[in-house]
């Protein structure tokens, strides 16, 4: 019975092991025909035509996209989240922490196709002004630039990096909430008693000592943002240009959107090219993934 | 000459009066300037309270005191701007949605609704979600615990490291990349089809490392003292995982568990790819193409008949019912973990 | 606990496949002949989505017993999955290529083959909002490909002033909306831009385009909302999307030098001059003709197939009840909805091919 549960509970792992092998090495199988068929560069390419004769397919357009929109959305949530975690651990009243924080989980939990039902129906139209806005009068701000006479607005990249902010926020607040609790509360009293303001125990006692929680926090809420699906498909205007410029109505595409909305019309080449383009993205969210894990792994083995 | 011994401070009536200035300017500039719209206003009044209260501050308090208060402002308009989209989304989707979520609407499938009619309902697809999670679940659950058990108790070598990283791994698995590894794999080159089941796999491969993490966290938590006396009573090693550890870290592992649920349920883009969607009831999970409750909202949202998008507001607000109801079973599990450890 | 009751609400109480409550409001009296029972699936294209609906409700509201879904998923993934089997009939706005062809003809069993069979027909209309215009826009082939191409960005440029001689035009930016997914009204759209403004089209033709520029949404439904959102946009799309978003569509001109609107009976004109070609398997392919000179035709026509073997269907009885519905009886609301009746020469085909079907 012993070696049996024993063999069980490896078996599984060994299972688990295995599915996760399995998905990387049958993604790459399905890839590989359509990559090879490909007349451009995988990697340079813009345009994404895989089915045409000749197949012409590229991931540049989509990464570009993709990183852009999810570092805006981190730029527009993380000093808001937190502010929300240092509140909950550090100012909030103790009647107040328990329902904040299920709060923000509450927030994390609403699911993104509503999140992106809710931008395309409410925050969109009602973006618009502030968009133009921005672009009248903060063009100078590189990514906010505009060419004259060229639509803005509308379903921007910065529409739906606003999306994104609002399905990161509650991610990052959680863990960086998290991290700040576990800061001993020796060390604040330690420098409020050295007679340091609030704002300066935090500087001093709070924030170094979680910096690595925070830095992981904030890759595990860019993990998220770069996979996210179904709220960019809804939100973001598929464009085929990459551009940085985030007020442009003409909009860009993501990796994951792009899957979405291309895959019903894709052909054998096609969905090929669109698996390649999922294990593009499966790359980039692992390198984040793995670097968020190390540095919060390592913070734990120093603290 | 007088010693003073505390700093000065600002009187306790200044920052209400400070906030009355604030209002003041703001009147003025939305007068002056063209008019921003009620969110522009109260930005302008939030930053022109912000920058008032650290002027007087400043020149009251010095500047220690002052970037604490101004630390202070910018904090509660964090709250202030994260709680905002929260009540926002929610309010909205109660707004455009209730009117919809009737007795009809949660009892009644799509089959046989034509362009033109605005009625039909959300049964097959509120169905379709609960078989679709609970066999994930049942997939997900059992496969995730044993792995958690076997890295905890008994993994040293090199398999438990491999596992462990692997685990680390797929937490980032974007989740359409799970609907694009099943609907290759199973569903075509298997040539399974599309159905229900096809959907809970991708969904317990999403919440696969979540069970695993959860539950590893919580078997940890678990004091050595209790496997000890247990051991010390003769008990061999698997009965003292199954009857001692496990019943112990079973509160923390189920809140671990129903947040995974919560958060899959929602899952839209596996769904998409996988189960595809169907308009009349489908009982029977393993056969054939079938709805679910996320899908539902994505098809009706991108759909011209008439009625679509009120029956995709609706939808979303029991899809919003269906995940806060299992958030807040999580949370009440959670209150009786024996543990007390972090969720 | 909470999870168990919501499970217990949606299991013990039997939910319900009926919906006919609705059929009251049901104008055109439905005359069904059923036959077969069981479940039929379809998927692809979207443009045919409305009409099959309609068709599903009249069909399986008459019929006992019978369970038809169709799934707008696009036209290419329908080819697909007939190939892989996984639903009976496919939906598909433009021919299967070689390929496609071989592997659904492998479906079918030996000695079978896949056909088509033109069973829904449509305007692609160009619709706009611009406010205080008061007729509807006239366009030219020309002027709508230098709208796509980008060549004109305003509503006041030369090329839209000649066509509406005497109308005073915004004097504002052109928005032109394309999809951002591969789409049979893309195809439609370039193969008449290609046929009838080569000066001007550059792009070529096919589903999809190498656009120089402009927004893009994903869908008809996509691409009529922002046109809806956007003062001084356009966008090409089915007659039934710009009609559900209270849209204006603009009079094209055909090769006659008329200027024609997009109602069903020019829409049937256009499409009664398209070359058939039919093979004894039942197989019925249109090529449309987009530069008729019949003085009516609304010249952006488009047919729109579905795709079904000839012999060795699943189903076969069922197949053929609801088929042969919907290229009679299915036809009479067809412009109701957006669509227009498949003309009498091609209807007539298609009946004889539809009973011929096992």
């Amino acid at each position: 019975m012993e070696a049996a549960f024993r063999g069980g509970t490896a078996a599984s792992a060994t299972l688990v092991f295995v599915v996760i092998v399995a998905i990387a090495a049958f993604l790459v199988h399905k890839a590989v025909p359509a990559l090879d068929g490909n007349s451009a560069s995988f990697l340079t390419e813009r345009q994404w035509l895989p089915d045409r004769e000749p197949s012409r397919f590229g991931i540049a357009a989509l990464v570009a996209g993709t990183i852009v929109t999810s570092v805006a959305a981190l730029v527009l949530a993380v000093p808001v989240a937190l502010g929300v975690a240092l509140f909950v651990s550090e100012y909030a009243p103790p009647r107040l922490k328990a329902p904040l924080g299920y709060v923000t989980d509450l927030l994390a939990a609403v699911p993104s196709v509503v999140y992106g039902l809710w931008g395309v129906f409410f925050l969109v139209p009602r973006m618009q002004k502030l968009q133009e806005f921005l672009a009248a009068h903060l063009s100078w701000v590189p990514f906010f630039r505009v060419t004259p006479g060229e639509p803005v607005g509308g379903r921007s990249l910065f529409a739906a990096s606003v999306v994104l902010a609002i399905m990161v926020l509650p991610i990052v607040a959680a863990i960086s909430r998290e991290v700040f609790v576990q800061v001993p509360q020796s060390h604040r009293e330690a420098a409020l008693a050295l007679g340091a303001t609030k704002l300066e125990a935090i500087r001093i006692a709070v924030l170094p000592a979680s910096r690595p929680g925070v830095v992981s926090a904030i890759m595990l809420g860019l993990g998220r943002a770069l996979g996210e699906t179904i709220a960019v498909a809804l939100v973001l205007s598929a464009a085929f240009t990459p551009s940085l410029r985030l007020l442009r109505a003409e909009g860009g595409n993501t990796i994951a959107a792009n899957i979405a909305t291309k895959f019903g019309e894709a052909g054998v080449p096609g969905r090929g090219a669109l698996i390649a383009s999922g294990l593009v993205l499966f790359a980039i969210t692992l390198v984040v993934n793995v670097v968020a894990r190390a540095i919060l792994f390592r913070n734990r083995r120093a603290a | 000459m007088t010693v003073r011994l505390a700093a000065p401070t600002l009187p306790r009536w200044a920052p209400v009066a400070l906030g009355g200035a604030a209002a003041a300017l703001t009147a003025l500039l939305v007068a002056l300037t063209p008019a921003q719209g009620r969110a522009g206003t109260l930005v302008v009044f939030l930053a022109g309270y912000a920058a008032v209260l650290t002027v007087a501050s400043y020149a009251v308090e010095g500047r220690r005191r002052a970037a604490d208060r101004l630390a202070r402002v910018l904090i509660a308009g964090a709250v202030g701007a994260a709680l905002t989209p929260l009540v926002l989304v929610l309010g909205y989707t109660v707004a455009r949605g209730a009117k919809g979520l009737t007795g009809y609407f949660l009892y009644h499938s799509m089959r046989g609704i034509g362009p033109l009619d605005t009625h039909g309902g959300i049964y097959h697809s509120l169905l379709g979600t609960l078989e679709q999670v609970g066999l994930a679940i049942a997939l997900a659950v059992p496969l995730g615990l044993l792995t958690a058990v076997y890295i905890t108790e008994f993994g040293r070598g090199r398999l438990a490291a491999a596992v462990r990283f692997v685990v680390d791994v797929m937490t980032g698995i974007p989740s359409i990349v799970s609907g694009l590894f099943v609907l290759a794999f199973w569903v075509i080159g298997l040539g399974q089809g599309f159905s229900g089941f096809a959907a809970s796999i991708s969904l317990a491969i999403l919440m696969l490392p979540v069970v695993v993490r959860s539950a590893e966290e919580m078997i940890r938590l678990v004091p050595d003292s209790l496997r000890e006396a247990s051991y010390a009573l003769g008990v061999p090693r698997w009965k003292t995982v199954t009857s001692v550890v496990l019943p112990t870290a079973s509160a923390g592992i189920t809140t671990g568990v129903m947040l995974a649920v919560a958060r899959v349920t929602g899952e839209t883009a596996p769904l998409l790819l996988t189960a595809f969607g169907f308009d009349s009831i489908r009982r029977n999970p393993f056969k054939g193409p079938q709805s679910g409750l996320p899908l539902y909202v994505f098809d009706q949202a991108t759909s011209s008949a008439r009625g679509a998008v009120d029956r995709a507001w609706a939808a979303a607000l029991a899809l919003i019912l269906v995940v806060v109801l299992l958030y807040v079973a999580a949370r009440l599990v959670t209150r009786r973990n024996r543990l007390g450890g972090t969720s | 606990m909470a999870a168990a009751s919501l499970a217990a609400l949606a299991t013990s109480a039997c939910g319900s496949d009926d919906n006919t409550l609705g059929r009251g409001t049901n104008a055109a009296p439905v005359n069904v002949t059923c036959g077969g029972s069981g479940t039929l699936t379809g998927a692809g294209s979207t443009f045919q989505k409305n009409i099959e609906l309609q068709w599903i409700k009249d069909f399986t509201g008459a019929c006992d017993g019978t369970t038809v879904d169709y799934k707008a998923t696009g036209s290419g993934a329908g080819i697909s999955q007939f190939g892989e089997g996984t639903v009976d009939y496919a939906g598909t706005d433009s021919l299967m290529k070689d390929d496609e062809q071989a592997k659904a003809d492998a479906r079918c069993g030996r000695g079978n083959t896949a056909i088509h069979l033109p069973v829904a027909a449509g305007a692609v209309v160009f619709t706009y909002h611009l406010r205080g215009l008061p007729d509807a826009l006239r366009l030219s082939p020309a002027t709508i490909a230098g709208i796509f191409t980008g060549k004109i960005t305003r509503w006041d440029a030369p090329e839209v002033k000649a066509d509406n001689p005497g109308v005073t035009l915004p004097t504002i930016a052109v928005q032109a909306v394309h999809r951002s997914d591969s789409s049979g009204t893309t195809d439609v759209l370039s193969r008449f831009l290609d046929a009838q403004a080569k000066d001007t089209w550059t792009l070529g033709v096919g589903k999809e385009l190498s656009w120089p520029g402009g927004q893009a949404a994903k869908g008809s439904d996509g691409v009529t909302g922002v046109v809806k959102a956007t003062e001084g946009g356009i966008t090409y799309t089915e007659l039934s999307f710009a009609k559900s978003n209270d849209l204006p569509w603009a009079k094209v001109r055909n090769a006659s030098g008329a200027y024609v609107d997009a109602v069903g009976l020019n829409v049937s004109a256009a499409l009664a001059t398209a070359k058939l070609e039919s093979a004894p398997t039942g197989d019925l392919r249109a090529d449309v003709d987009y530069g008729t000179k019949e003085p009516a035709a609304y010249p952006v026509a488009a047919v729109s197939y579905v795709i079904v073997c000839d012999k060795g269907n699943k189903n076969a009885e069922l197949l053929k009840a609801f088929l042969g519905y919907a290229v009679s009886g299915g036809q009479s609301g067809a412009d109701q909805l957006g669509y227009a009746p498949v003309p009498t020469n091609i209807a007539v085909k298609l009946g004889l091919a539809v009973q011929a079907l096992t």
